[in-house]
């Protein structure tokens, strides 16, 4: 008998306003052996963190299961009663959920949310379901468990917290373990630490594991079987090594091809006209020991407190040349968009000199010429921020070009259509407001509001973060098209080393605001000379020897934990 | 809760064989007489309020002194040498008979009672006489009707204290009423009058500044009376608390009600509604200078006739609760009161507007008035309303009443005139009421002076204090209103009457027109 | 997290010291000085305006402002707010019981109204959508439609008119014992907290559904924690932490609302005092009042700070980092 059976399961959002209901999962049916490993593959809005709730037999706010049976042990649960249901959940089937800060009760202490879980489950009393939190503590690796123990949420780094949460789920040695996206949150390096872990326990325990996440390239890594969602279907389902390597659907082959992938052989380089030039002329930017301090707000604490602190870009030096693109990859907390800021002129550097087709911008946006302030244009992560959502895509698009070149009305609109050809978006989008748009649709539109401005410089910051994969390979390339036609250099800011892979003639490795490595895209990938390239390369590959090389360098996978 | 009483059985009983609710004017208090053959009962409370705003009253320290108190009802625990009674007439307390030592009326000799006690038990001597009168006459810390005219003070023997005016003053006998010039035990200038003790028929018993003083009976009184054991008086701030209060029976009384509650006051149940005579009067400052319409004595006289006095009286008082001004400072029942010829003459006022080259009609500057009287919004209206018939546009505006006298008045720098502004006047005796018009410095009269009027007038007056037959004073009194009723110096308004309401087990009161000469000391509840 | 607190308490004085400068200016504009008011049209008809300019100059009146008011600022600055302009009394004398009486009433108001408000928000909340919070938020509507003065009318008209047992105005002393005022504050604390709770609750109501729908609340669930221990343990204290700013600016303001309350009832507070002290010009009353209202409003405000800090640990780290 299988561990858990889902049997044309489907389920249903209430619209609250029209009342119209939208299936968001629709006649999904698999089986969970004991001891199995099972992925669950989709993008955003799948409807796979809707099932996995669902498989506890909870639904958010507005959701309603409308049919099908999930059967643990046999006992089709959606009939349990309340009680029942409370029984299991936290015993014998247990959740990991996507974002352990939020997830942890803020204003408790972590040590008691778990023996909560004991004392309820396993009626220990204070002292005994003490000595077992700590001891879970220790089994998922928390350096220090005592002192977790008294910490609150926010006290712990990203990767302590999803530990703890680890902890509490396996508290009562659950015979099947949900866990929804719980690495989306961390840092690459540390995301790795945890699924190690996650791997081990499993081994340890014997427990069932079903494993949601948007990217393939981990359930390779953990799952043996694997199922790909989409618009609440299941799509796709087998072994996973096999869809990973020969997807059978469209879709599936189309998810894999997204993947930037950092062991994936690097792209065409460009036309080499472009080179020879760009080599030859001054570099279109050139930073020379670049340093940022944040300042001291003014305030009464500033009196009391003049204590410094640390740099957050400290003494960086790269150039950038004419028509290319230079990748800046690092963790949170590089120093990375920081640079970003100086660069477009949010904020003035310490010390050092940033130079733009030779001469110095280090002046701050306001005392900047128009000309200037047209020449750099910036793209962010979130399409919304740059966009206003009280004008329609017509009036976002135009209106730097009336203002940058004159233009009339009518040449302007012309002019935002083309802009909106290259970006592959119809014409009909002009009388529409962003919020109407989807995620990858704003952000095109943010990409050819960049280009209204004929940038010879462009900032791209974490573009296609928030994006899905499929969505983000076609963003990506939408911009390399567009680079390519207008001549623009890019500064490509990202923590994704597949992606700047991609994407990056050059590349530059930053950390905690230094610059440890960098070269060409290809000698940084191919050869990387520091640990801290290694480890990220190693981290992005799902490579085994991800191990040995965070044993390495502990102090600086240790540093990496914190955000 | 530890207030509130229910009403007893016998409250109830004796309410209901009385008249519901009786509505009387002066003397015609219908339960008063009815129950006049009653013997009044002792022992109660009695809990009135009052509504006049308390700005003096700030402290413990001085809330029992005369000059401070919640109300300007000095009687409960003092005595003057004199009171003025519910007919204006001057009526002997601590002085048993006055008198003019000089025919100009300049030197008054007082006969002081004998016999009688201070609440702590001394004599009242004249020693405390000539003692309260040096601090009444006391140029910082005196009040300002004995700083005006008193110049010395003397015993003149064992009960005789003898006056020196600083003018003649043939009514001394009212002047000697005047609400702060009570007698207190004597005592240096600094200290006299802070212990609170008087002669008067209650006792301070408690006090809280700003809300509520509580007296107790005086059992040594030496005229008739007090009856009740305590007496309250409480300070409310709108009609509205005052009026839940006395339906909630906190209260026994209201003193000064808004004429427009009448009605509703006389829909309950045993509870009297009861007008006195007189009560203030309104009237206007019409300042006359150069540019000024008032400088044509014709505009003058044709505002007064073109008013439809009846016509207030009618809609705002009910038809009863006010009376007809003679455009002097006189109320109507002074003895000496001058009725005008003529109510109102609409054709008389446009031909003197003709005349005066308005014959199409005249607008006038703003008159601004202020909430002296809960009805006065609807006096103004009504009025502004009838002189139109004759072809005056008259704009009215509302003042707030904090900072209003000062803003009507002439600036300190003269730059600004006084404007044409409605202010308010006290039912007193003729001397108190005529000499208003009789200061060529005092701007009620519009800047009347000089003026071969106005001197004359002056002159009459003067003569008229030093005039010590009343039968011969009172032709100089009527002169003088003839003067000012052809002159229109100043416009008169209407007049109010005082209303008070109680509950019908409340006897021995009756409502003054000088509401600070009311007195408690026979009023009793059964 | 000293440090802090130090910082606030100087931008608190910076605040008070604007606010005294704000009540002068106010009460400057105001027609008239306190002369005005003293003297009665009785006093006016016998002097001459030179008198009444004697008298002016004996009471200071004719001092320049700015030098009056740096003179109050400078006592106030010591806690001596002076003495009143006309009696010469001192000001700490006239407002030490009305302060007291109102602090008593705004006490029983809070306490009545924070628990009863908790209560109410939290049924709303919990069983949000359904009749109960149907039938709540029709009633919180009325409840804070409803001006003050309305409520207590009505109340005085069925609890002391009709059915007497309150008294309809309060004829007790500003020097009254506690206990007496206790008697008597019912009718006035129901007519405020009326509206209080009716705000407060909606307010509560939205923290507790904000959090009823957050993650660590699915996680307890999920975790098999029963309903009874993720209301009480998990959402409560964390529904409270966001509405404590708002209910510590209310709770100070309880003191501004009383103002319309006590006239109603005639309660012996510091509202009718003001109103008594703006109508007789008496500045430096309204201004030590008006200070004396900034400061309960900043002091309510750093208690709500201890609050959160107590309260919420995420808070309590970042002040002690800074």
């Amino acid at each position: 008998m299988p561990l858990l059976e889902v049997k044309d399961l489907r389920i249903a959002y209430q619209n609250p306003s029209t009342g119209e209901q939208m299936l968001a999962v629709d006649g999904v049916s698999f089986k969970v052996e004991p001891g199995e490993t099972l992925g669950i593959v989709g993008e955003s809005g799948c409807g796979k963190s809707t099932l996995a709730r669902a498989l506890m037999a909870y639904c958010r706010p507005g959701g309603v299961i409308v049919g099908g049976e999930v059967l643990f042990d046999g006992n089709n649960i959606l009939e349990f009663t309340d009680e029942q249901i409370r029984e299991l959940r936290g015993r014998r089937m247990a959740m990991v959920p996507q974002d352990p800060l939020t997830s942890l009760t803020y204003h408790m202490k972590v040590g008691p949310q778990i023996d909560e879980i004991l004392k309820i489950h396993q009626q220990l009393g204070a002292h005994a379901a003490r000595l077992s939190t700590l001891k879970l503590f220790e089994g998922t690796n928390l350096p220090t468990p005592e002192k977790s123990y008294g910490r609150y949420p926010h006290e712990n780094s990203g990767g302590q917290r999803q530990r703890v949460v680890i902890a509490g789920a396996l508290a009562c040695q659950p015979d099947l373990l949900i866990l929804d996206e719980p690495t989306t949150a961390l840092d690459t390096t540390t995301e790795m630490q945890v699924l190690k872990l996650v791997k081990e326990l499993r081994d340890r325990m014997g427990t069932a594991l079903i494993y949601i996440t948007h990217d393939l390239t981990l359930t390779d890594y953990i799952c043996e079987n694997v199922l790909v969602m989409r618009e609440g279907k299941v799509v796709e389902r087998g072994k996973a090594t096999e869809i990973f390597s020969a997807p059978q659907t469209d879709y599936g082959k189309m998810l894999v091809a997204a993947i930037p992938r950092v062991d994936a052989a690097f792209p065409e380089p460009a036309p080499a006209i472009d080179k020879q030039e760009a080599s030859t002329a001054t570099p279109l930017l050139n930073v020379e020991n670049l340093s940022y301090r944040y300042a001291q707000r003014w305030s009464i604490d500033a009196l009391f407190n003049p204590q410094q602190e640390e740099l957050a870009v400290d003494n960086v030096s790269f150039e950038l040349r004419r028509g290319e693109t230079l990748g800046l990859v690092g963790e949170s907390g590089s120093g990375k968009s920081t640079i970003a800021n100086i660069v477009v002129g949010l904020m003035a550097p310490t010390s050092g000199e940033v130079a733009f087709d030779g001469a110095s911008i280090n002046m701050i946006d306001k005392f900047r010429s128009a000309e200037l302030r047209r020449r750099i244009q910036i793209i962010f992560q979130d399409p919304l921020s740059s966009l206003n959502p009280r004008r329609r895509i017509e009036s976002i698009l135009t209106r730097p070009l009336k203002i940058f070149f004159g233009m009339s009305g009518a040449a302007a609109r012309d002019r935002a259509v083309e802009l909106l050809e290259d970006m592959e978006l119809s014409a009909d989008l002009l009388k529409r407001f962003p919020r109407q748009l989807s995620g990858g649709q704003q952000q095109r539109v943010a990409i050819a509001r960049a280009f209204t401005a004929k940038p010879d410089l462009i900032l791209c910051d974490e573009v296609t973060s928030a994006l899905d994969v499929s969505v983000q390979a076609h963003v990506l390339e939408l911009l390399k098209g567009i680079q390519n036609k207008t001549g623009a250099a890019s500064l490509f800011i990202s923590h994704d080393l597949g992606v700047v892979k991609q994407v990056a003639d050059d590349t530059v490795v930053l950390q905690k605001g230094h610059i440890v490595d960098a070269g060409t895209t290809r000698s940084v990938f191919g050869d990387p000379t520091h640990t801290y390239t290694k480890l990220l390369l190693a981290a992005a590959s799902r490579r085994e020897d991800y191990a040995d090389l965070s044993t390495a360098a502990p102090t600086t996978a240790g540093a990496l934990r914190g955000r | 809760m530890g207030k509130y009483k229910n009403p007893s059985r016998r409250d109830v009983l004796i309410g209901a064989g009385a008249t519901a609710a009786a509505y009387s004017m002066g003397d015609l208090i219908l339960p008063n007489t009815s129950l006049a053959a009653m013997k009044p009962k002792k022992g109660g409370k009695l809990t009135y309020a009052i509504l006049t705003r308390n700005s003096k009253h700030k402290s413990l320290k001085t809330a029992k002194h005369p000059y401070q108190g919640i109300h300007i009802r000095t009687k409960n625990v003092y005595n003057a040498l004199t009171w003025v009674d519910h007919d204006i007439q001057a009526q002997p307390e601590v002085a048993t008979k006055w008198e003019a030592v000089k025919d100009d009326q300049t030197i008054w000799e007082v006969d002081i009672r004998e016999g009688i006690k201070f609440h702590d038990g001394r004599d009242l001597t004249v020693d405390d006489v000539v003692s309260s009168y040096n601090f009444h006459r006391d140029k910082k810390k005196g009040t300002s009707f004995a700083k005006k005219m008193l110049a010395k003070v003397e015993k003149a023997g064992p009960n005789k204290a003898r006056f020196f005016m600083k003018t003649p003053n043939a009514e001394f006998g009212w002047w000697a009423a005047e609400y702060r010039q009570v007698i207190m035990p004597a005592a240096d200038i600094d200290k006299i009058g802070l212990d609170g003790i008087g002669s008067g028929p209650f006792k301070f018993a408690n006090i809280d500044p700003k809300r509520s003083v509580v007296y107790e009976a005086n059992q040594d009184y030496w005229g008739e009376g007090p009856y009740l054991d305590n007496l309250e008086v409480v300070y409310q701030q709108s009609m509205g608390s005052a009026m839940n209060g006395f339906r909630a029976k906190q209260f026994d009384m209201i003193l000064g009600i808004d004429p427009a509650m009448v009605p509703q006051f006389e829909k309950l149940e045993n509870t009297t509604v009861d007008i006195a005579k007189a009560g203030s009067q309104m009237l206007a400052v019409m300042p006359k200078y150069e540019g000024s319409p008032f400088m044509d004595k014709r505009v003058r006289q044709a505002l007064t006739l073109a008013v439809d006095r009846q016509k207030i009286i009618d809609i705002v008082y009910g038809g009863s609760s006010a009376w007809l001004t003679n455009d002097t400072h006189m109320a109507d029942f002074n003895e000496d009161f001058l009725p005008r010829g003529v109510v109102r003459d609409v054709a008389k006022a446009k031909k003197l507007l003709a005349e005066a080259g308005h014959p199409n009609g005249i607008t006038l500057p703003t008159l601004y008035y202020s909430s002296y009287y809960p009805e006065i919004d609807r006096v103004f209206q009504v009025m502004a309303e009838s002189v139109k018939e004759a072809g005056i546009t008259m704009p009215i505006e509302l003042k707030q009443k904090s900072g209003y006298r000062k803003w009507r008045v002439e600036d300190k720098k003269k730059t600004r005139k006084h404007r044409f502004a409605m202010g308010p006047v006290g039912p007193r005796n003729p001397a108190a009421n005529l000499f208003r018009m009789a200061r060529p410095t005092y701007n009620e009269s519009g800047y009347w002076h000089p003026n071969p009027k106005g001197d004359e007038f002056i002159a009459l007056y003067k003569k008229a204090m030093a005039t010590g037959d009343q039968k011969e004073r009172r032709a100089v009194y009527h002169e003088m209103q003839r003067i000012l009723q052809e002159e229109v110096p100043t416009f008169f308004i209407i007049g109010r009457r005082s209303i008070d309401v109680f509950r019908s087990n409340v006897h021995g009161w009756k409502a003054h027109s000088q509401s600070w000469s009311g007195k408690f000391d026979t009023v009793w509840k059964s | 997290m000293l440090r802090a607190m130090i910082r606030r308490t100087l931008l608190s004085v910076l605040i008070l010291f604007l606010v005294a400068i704000f009540v002068f200016l106010a009460t400057e504009v105001l027609p008239g000085d306190a002369l005005d008011v003293y003297l009665s049209e009785d006093d006016v008809a016998v002097m001459t305006e030179e008198d009444i300019e004697e008298m002016r100059h004996d009471l200071g009146l004719d001092i320049p402002a700015p030098i009056r008011f740096f003179t109050w600022l400078s006592g106030a600055v010591v806690g001596d707010f002076g003495v009143t302009i006309v009696d010469q009394i001192p000001i700490g004398n006239i407002i030490f019981h009305p302060l007291l009486n109102s602090l008593q009433l705004g006490a029983i108001i809070t306490l009545i109204t924070m628990p009863v408000a908790f209560a109410i928000g939290a049924t709303a909340g919990y069983w949000r959508g359904q009749r109960t919070d149907a039938v709540v938020s029709t009633t919180t509507i009325i409840g804070y439609s409803i001006p003050d003065f309305v409520i207590g009318t009505v109340l005085i008209i069925i609890f002391a008119v009709w059915i007497p047992l309150f008294p309809a105005v309060i004829t007790a002393y500003n020097k009254a014992h506690p206990m007496e005022l206790l008697a008597v504050s019912l009718l006035p604390a129901i007519t405020v907290i009326i509206g209080h709770v009716a705000h407060l609750s909606r307010l509560l109501r939205a923290g507790f559904i904000e959090t009823m729908n957050s993650d660590f609340v699915e996680r307890a669930r999920l975790s098999g924690v029963p309903e009874r221990r993720i209301v009480w343990r998990h959402v409560l204290p964390a529904s409270v932490i966001p509405t404590l700013n708002a209910m510590a600016l209310y709770m100070a303001g309880v003191l501004s609302g009383l103002i319309v309350v006590e006239k109603v009832f005639g309660y012996p507070g510091l509202g009718i005092e003001l109103i008594e002290a703006v109508d007789t010009r008496e500045v430096h009353v309204v201004q030590a009042i008006a200070f004396l209202g900034a400061v309960l409003v900043v002091v309510m405000n750093l208690l709500a700070d201890f609050a959160i800090i107590a309260l919420d640990p995420r808070v309590r780290s970042h002040v002690s980092e800074r």
